[in-house]
């Protein structure tokens, strides 16, 4: 049985076949590619590789049991020894599922783009860059996800960051969006560092203990012998004071994840997310919803062997996981951008994300991240379609009654809307099930039965602000002008398509592969071998719990009590006593003033990092060390002195004349005889 | 006898060679005064029984070189107050300082026993035995060498032709 | 008697040779058809169909002939006399001649259009140019002084011609009178040294020379000398350099490409053979000396570069300050010292002619771009030449991942190799100083993508730039070579046939270190 599988580098390859045709296209010829050749291109990239996904994941799944995964090996990246690095990909059961939503999900949002950007005439050559773009993101990703190793995966983690801070600005004519991008990549920035020198650690340590690798099954095949292996300061920083006794992979754990933190909008460095909302809404479907942000939690995921074996760090993946999904919940109840209630949403999913991985509950993670793909995809796409009905308007207070004039796009939206708030037997309600259940098993994780409180909290804030931002939309009598009302129109169908797979996919894409739980209880004599969680079980390994069937079920029907009161909370607020809501708000001002400035966690930010920050550089760096210090003493006077010494000294060597030239010659000559024949006797 | 000829001949060279340096500002003389000392050398060469390279030097350097000089010098027409315009007196110290410094580090090298010479065969040298190596064991040197005049010509050609096309 | 010939051994010489010979009898040939308004194929004969003629059937000869040399490389050593070897066809002669005929091959295709544009289009330059070529891969062939004094006159004797090839120009007369009078001065030394080497050793062959090298003997050593400075003026090192900036910039643009590639490539070869086989025994002696060189090399080379106004002279001193690098290879003196400097010596070429070639297609009706404020706005006018300059410029730079980065890297890494195996610091501080210079020479490599992309074009002076056919293939070459050399390692490039290029130079330079 051979693990050598050669098609998988087809998958990442056709975008980047796209991106390179179009991309040398853009550079050398004048106009644009035609519109039918922008589309073939720009949609038929990700299309092959979906196709080609599923044919290789189904290859996957007729492997043996314990065996499953392809490598494809292209060449050797960087050969200097010890260390090496093969430019290789891995398909196993984690990057399998991930590669799936990828394409498919990103394939979907491809076509959708078409209808969405065709309205955009702010750039002649704009929509054959942003299908460059979108390709470019989507081969990264795929780099992301596939690479078998650190190296590879940092390659595409740094690429889908680029990707984004592209896209975010990519109406950059308007300053605020080039801001949004800057500060995406900015905060992204911190996050990479911290991932890097993760990657730093651990490549060290696995040099120390005799395996110098990057590569994934490697390390997880040699990750025991660093179990007990503690931090040590180096000898030269034994000044310091003693440093406190860490295990060293729950150092490098941390590390990694303030990358995650980073890439997956957690706190403290979620900030950005909703400013990313600046870019065109394909792009925050996509990247700031269903696949970049994610990358964060896949990356935990695929280092599950050495989380495992870190408590501490798992733990603190669990605790910021929980805590931000309910704060994120928490500044979703009031927002008035359709897009920024969305993004919160989506940085409170991902908090759901990594409660779930901290748990060590990996699959949870890992399903939760495929549904909320699926599900978030679809609203911010119904977003997206009500945004080009209202003409590019995103206040939700000058919305209302859309249903009557967006048919199609309010009964897919609600799809979503139901998936999220986790109504029985639609995906979402599966994945928080899963999510929930393993923060309630996870005994060793110190404060489980609050982090599980949390969650179902969060279940209930999340059922309320979906369905308030539902009615706010769609429901009862519009709030927008006249005129405005009656230029409301339903989308193209380029834009409706794409809405109509997602909701199918959000309401059933659980029947694929239900929990175990259900699994059993529906389909009776299911096999077992069906569930997602033991599919991922050899690529991420998550304990077993010990909860039995009658708790699960108790659990599950709690969290529904929770989601059903936030539905219900929300239709009487704002469906059947609408007039209520302006009382209530009243009577709780100072809490809906804190809310609705979002715990001014920017303004802090900007106040305790931004300004000091600023001043320093401004003053201390820009001032002293760069202009006088660097600029002025170093790189001016050291060019100064050069120029000084050029000028002066061996310029006026440099006269033109040849007999001066010869004499120069001739004394050089005479030098080297003297120096050769020093020796001579 | 020998020894007296090697004597006049190598004196004349020297002489010829200063008289070559004192003559700057006249330059026929001065090339007059190459001819002798090249002619001289040449007769030195056929007293050491190379009298191929005997020829030659008679050929090539006072035949063809001296001969090319004076024509330049002669269409010229070169005065003595033309020369000397760009004299240089900094030139002038290093290069005198390096020509004394070069004469005493050769006079102190030349000042102590060198290694006898081989004996070699008495054909060497010969114009038979310089054609027959030349189409033997120097062949390839001597087509190269026929390439490097070819090349030479056409350099010569298209620098020097008055109208190209 | 019968000398024992093998002329398969130097076919590609051959090919060159023929070239040589055949060119300009086909330039009296076309000329006298266009006179006579002579037709062929139905259309009369004009300047164009010659010119076209001339190149393709240059441009075919050559590549024959880089088919067969890169075709034989793993042959063993092969002599064209067997009773007497001159030369000898190793793997390092084939590795030279191999980048010796990428140097010429993309100098024809640049210079067709080009001498147009000067209004030279004849058909000389090209035998020139092949009769210079041959006298290269003799050289690097070269085992005999006689042989190797030959073809450095062979070589240089077209050269200084190429270099006065724009006759209206008067730059370009002072840089073949400049290029002649002190070339003839080095050749003079140079045939000295010979002359005295063999007098010392009784032999001229550089196996046997080594054999009777006596490191003693005052005129062994005086002879070293005197053929060491020949090649120092060859490769234009500090304190010999000083016609380079001249005579590069009076030159046309594409002979100066073809000089800063080809020359040095032909006598770092050269000096290899020398110095690794018939001056072994002198080695520790010359390492001194080497050692100044090349330290004078970078840092002189660099600094005056800084404060260039002209971009031929610039890229002058750079290719005085590269002389400086590859020399850092000789001072290591081993296998993969020299195998860094034959790696060095391909990069080198690339990214050489590649900005070269930019020059050579922004010249407009004679006249140069030479200032380097002229290039201001390039990207606007011709942004594929522009983003080729850049790509050369941080190349030249050595800046990761691109091919010049690895050139560095190889021979940094051999030296340190060198110096911990031996325990020398002398190597480390050499290895520092080109690093140090590496970093002082983007002050002005920088300079040129800066002026290209960041300033606006000056009204009427902008660079106009349309580039031929064929230019465009030549830059499409250069920047994919150097792009693919640097960033896809050995191993990949497998994908292009069997060709690993560092180990290839390992090889080469193996055949004739121990």
């Amino acid at each position: 049985m051979t693990h050598e599988n050669e098609a998988i580098r087809l998958i990442p390859l056709f975008p980047l076949a796209a991106v390179v045709v179009s991309g040398l296209w853009l550079l050398f010829a004048r106009g644009s590619m035609s519109r039918g050749a922008v589309i073939a291109i720009g949609c038929g990239a990700p299309i092959l590789s979906f196709l080609v996904s599923l044919r290789e994941v189904f290859q996957l799944t007729r492997l043996d049991e314990g065996q499953r995964f392809f490598v494809d090996n292209l060449y050797t990246w960087i050969s200097a020894d010890p260390f090496h690095a093969e430019l290789s990909f891995l398909l196993d059961p984690l990057s399998a599922v991930m590669i799936l939503v990828v394409t498919g999900v990103g394939s979907l949002i491809h076509i959708y783009s078409v209808g969405y950007m065709d309205d955009d005439h702010r750039e002649d050559r704009g929509f054959q860059r942003f299908f460059l773009y979108l390709n470019l993101f989507t081969f990264s990703m795929l780099m992301l996800v596939l690479g078998d190793n650190l190296l590879v995966m940092f390659v595409g983690w740094e690429g889908v960051g680029l990707c984004s801070y592209l896209l975010i600005g990519f109406w950059y004519l308007e300053d605020h969006n080039a801001m949004c991008g800057q500060k995406a990549f900015l905060v992204n920035r911190i996050g990479d560092f911290g991932f890097l020198l993760g990657i730093f650690l651990l490549f060290w340590a696995f040099a120390s203990v005799g395996s110098p690798t990057v590569e994934f099954h490697e390390m997880s095949a040699n990750v025991g012998k660093l179990a007990d292996t503690m931090v040590t300061l180096p000898p030269a920083l034994s000044f310091l004071p003693a440093f406190p006794a860490w295990k060293l992979l729950t150092l490098a754990c941390l590390c990694l994840f303030v990358g995650a933190c980073g890439k997956s909008a957690q706190l403290p460095l979620y900030t950005w997310l909703p400013d990313a909302m600046a870019g065109p809404t394909p792009v925050s479907a996509l990247i700031h919803a269903a696949t970049m942000v994610t990358a964060g939690v896949y990356m935990v995921c695929r280092m599950s062997f050495a989380f495992s074996l870190a408590p501490g760090a798992s733990a603190t993946v669990a605790w910021v996981g929980g805590l931000t999904a309910v704060f994120a919940a928490t500044i979703a109840l009031t927002q008035k951008d359709i897009k920024k209630v969305l993004a919160y949403s989506t940085v409170s999913q991902l908090g759901y994300m990594f409660l779930a991985a901290g748990s060590m509950a990996y699959s949870a993670a890992v399903y939760h991240l495929a549904t909320h793909a699926f599900f978030k995809a679809l609203l911010f796409l119904g977003a997206g379609s009500v945004i080009l009905g209202m003409h590019h308007e995103q206040d939700i207070d000058k919305m209302g009654g859309l249903r009557r004039r967006m048919r199609w796009t309010h009964r897919w939206f609600l799809c979503g809307v139901l998936a999220i708030a986790g109504v029985p037997f639609l995906s979402g309600f599966f994945s928080k099930d899963e999510v929930l259940l393993g923060a309630f098993a996870a005994h060793d994780l110190p404060g489980h039965m609050a982090l599980y409180a949390i969650g179902v909290l969060t279940a209930g804030l999340t059922a309320f602000y979906m369905l308030r931002l539902h009615y706010r939309v769609f429901a009862g009598e519009t709030r927008a002008t006249p005129e405005v009302y009656n230029a409301v129109h339903e989308s193209n169908r380029w834009v409706l398509m794409p809405l109509a797979v997602l909701a199918a996919l959000s309401v059933g894409v659980w029947l694929l592969s239900p929990p175990d739980l259900w699994g059993e209880l529906l389909f009776g004599g299911m096999r077992k071998s069906h569930s997602l969680h033991y599919f991922l079980q050899e690529a991420a390994f998550s304990a077993p719990h010990d909860v039995s069937h009658a708790t699960e079920l108790g659990l599950a029907a709690l969290a529904t009590l929770f989601a059903l009161a936030g539905i219900a909370a929300a239709s009487f607020l704002y469906y059947f006593k609408p007039e209520m809501v302006d009382r209530l708000t009243d009577r709780v001002r100072p809490v809906y003033d804190v809310l609705w400035n979002k715990y001014w966690v920017d303004e802090i930010y900007d106040f305790l990092i931004v300004r000091p920050l600023l001043w320093v550089s401004e003053n201390v760096l820009y001032r002293l060390v760069d202009a006088d210090l660097i600029d002025r003493i170093g790189v001016n006077g050291t060019a100064r002195a050069v120029r000084g010494v050029a000028n002066r000294g061996l310029k006026f060597l440099q006269t033109g004349f040849t007999q001066s030239y010869l004499v120069i010659m001739l004394i050089g000559a005479l030098g080297i005889i003297a120096y050769m024949m020093r020796g001579a006797s | 006898m020998e020894q007296i000829l090697f004597y006049v001949f190598s004196g004349l060279a020297i002489l010829s060679a200063i008289g070559l340096l004192v003559n700057v500002r006249n330059t026929v003389n001065a090339a007059l005064s190459l001819v002798v000392c090249m002619l001289s050398l040449a007769v030195l060469f056929i007293m050491l029984h190379a009298e191929f390279v005997g020829v030659l030097q008679v050929m090539v350097y006072a035949g063809a070189i001296v001969v090319l000089f004076l024509f330049v010098v002669m269409l010229l027409n070169l005065r003595g107050g033309n020369m000397g315009a760009e004299s240089q007196p900094v030139l002038k110290l290093v290069g005198g300082a390096v020509a004394v410094g070069a004469t005493v580090k050769l006079a102190t090298l030349l000042d102590r026993p060198l290694k006898p010479w081989a004996d070699i065969d008495p054909e060497f040298g010969t114009v038979a035995h310089i054609g027959r190596v030349f189409y033997t064991d120097y062949m390839l040197a001597f087509q190269v060498a026929g390439v490097l005049l070819l090349a030479g010509i056409v350099a010569a050609v298209i620098l020097a032709k008055r109208e190209i096309d | 008697m019968m000398p024992n010939l093998d002329l398969s051994a130097i076919s590609p010489m051959i090919f060159v040779a023929v070239g040589a010979i055949l060119l300009p009898l086909l330039e009296v040939l076309l000329a006298r058809m266009i006179e006579r308004r002579r037709s062929w194929l139905g259309r009369t004969v004009n300047r164009e169909m010659a010119s076209t003629a001339i190149v393709i059937f240059t441009v075919l000869l050559l590549v024959l002939a880089l088919l067969r040399t890169v075709g034989t490389f793993d042959l063993p050593v092969a002599h064209f006399n067997l009773d007497h070897p001159m030369i000898a066809v190793d793997q390092l002669t084939r590795f030279l001649n191999a980048v010796l005929l990428i140097s010429a091959i993309l100098t024809v295709l640049v210079s067709s259009r080009y001498l147009a544009d000067i209004g030279m289009d004849h058909g000389e330059f090209y035998a020139l140019l092949l009769a210079s070529l041959l006298g290269m891969m003799l050289l690097g062939a070269a085992t005999d002084l006689i042989m190797l004094f030959l073809a450095l006159e062979l070589m240089s004797i077209p050269i200084y011609a190429l270099a006065g090839f724009q006759r209206s120009s008067l730059k370009s007369n002072e840089s073949a009178l400049k290029y002649f009078i002190i070339g003839s001065f080095a050749s003079a030394l140079l045939l000295y040294g010979c002359a005295l080497l063999y007098g010392a050793t009784g032999t001229v062959e550089l196996a046997e020379i080594a054999r009777g090298f006596d490191p003693e003997n005052p005129l062994t050593l005086l002879g070293a000398a005197l053929v060491l400075v020949g090649f120092a003026f060859k490769i234009a090192s500090v304190p010999f350099h000083q016609w380079a900036p001249d005579v590069y910039e009076g030159a046309p643009t594409t002979v100066t490409g073809f000089m800063a590639t080809a020359v040095k490539v032909a006598a770092f070869g050269a000096l290899i053979r020398v110095v690794a086989v018939g001056l072994q025994p002198g080695a520790e002696i010359m390492y001194g000396v080497f050692w100044w060189l090349a330290v004078l090399s970078m840092t002189v080379g660099n600094v005056m570069a800084i404060i260039q106004q002209n971009t031929k002279r610039m890229l002058a001193y750079s290719s005085v300050a590269h002389g400086g690098y590859m020399l850092v290879g000789i001072c290591v003196g081993t296998q993969s010292g020299y195998a860094g400097l034959l790696f060095y010596l391909l990069v080198y070429t690339f990214m050489t002619i590649g900005a070269f070639t930019v020059l050579a297609i922004l010249t407009r009706d004679g006249r140069e771009v030479s200032r380097i404020d002229d290039l201001a706005g390039l990207h606007e006018t011709h942004p594929f030449a522009a983003i080729v300059m850049t790509l050369c410029m941080f190349s030249l730079a050595g800046i990761p991942p691109l091919a010049g980065f690895w050139g560095k890297w190889y021979l940094l890494t051999g030296a340190v190799e060198r110096a911990t195996a031996i325990g020398d610091t002398s190597l480390i501080v050499l290895a520092v100083v080109l690093v140090m210079n590496s970093a002082i020479s983007l002050a002005y490599y920088l300079r040129l993508p800066v002026v290209m992309y960041m300033r606006e074009a000056r009204g009427a002076d902008r660079p106009d730039a349309t580039a031929g056919a064929l230019q465009t293939t030549v830059l499409w070459v250069c920047a994919l070579a150097i792009v693919l050399i640097g960033v896809v390692p050995g191993d990949f490039l497998i994908l292009f046939g069997d060709y690993d290029l560092i180990a290839s130079a390992r090889v080469a330079a193996s055949a004739v270190s121990p």
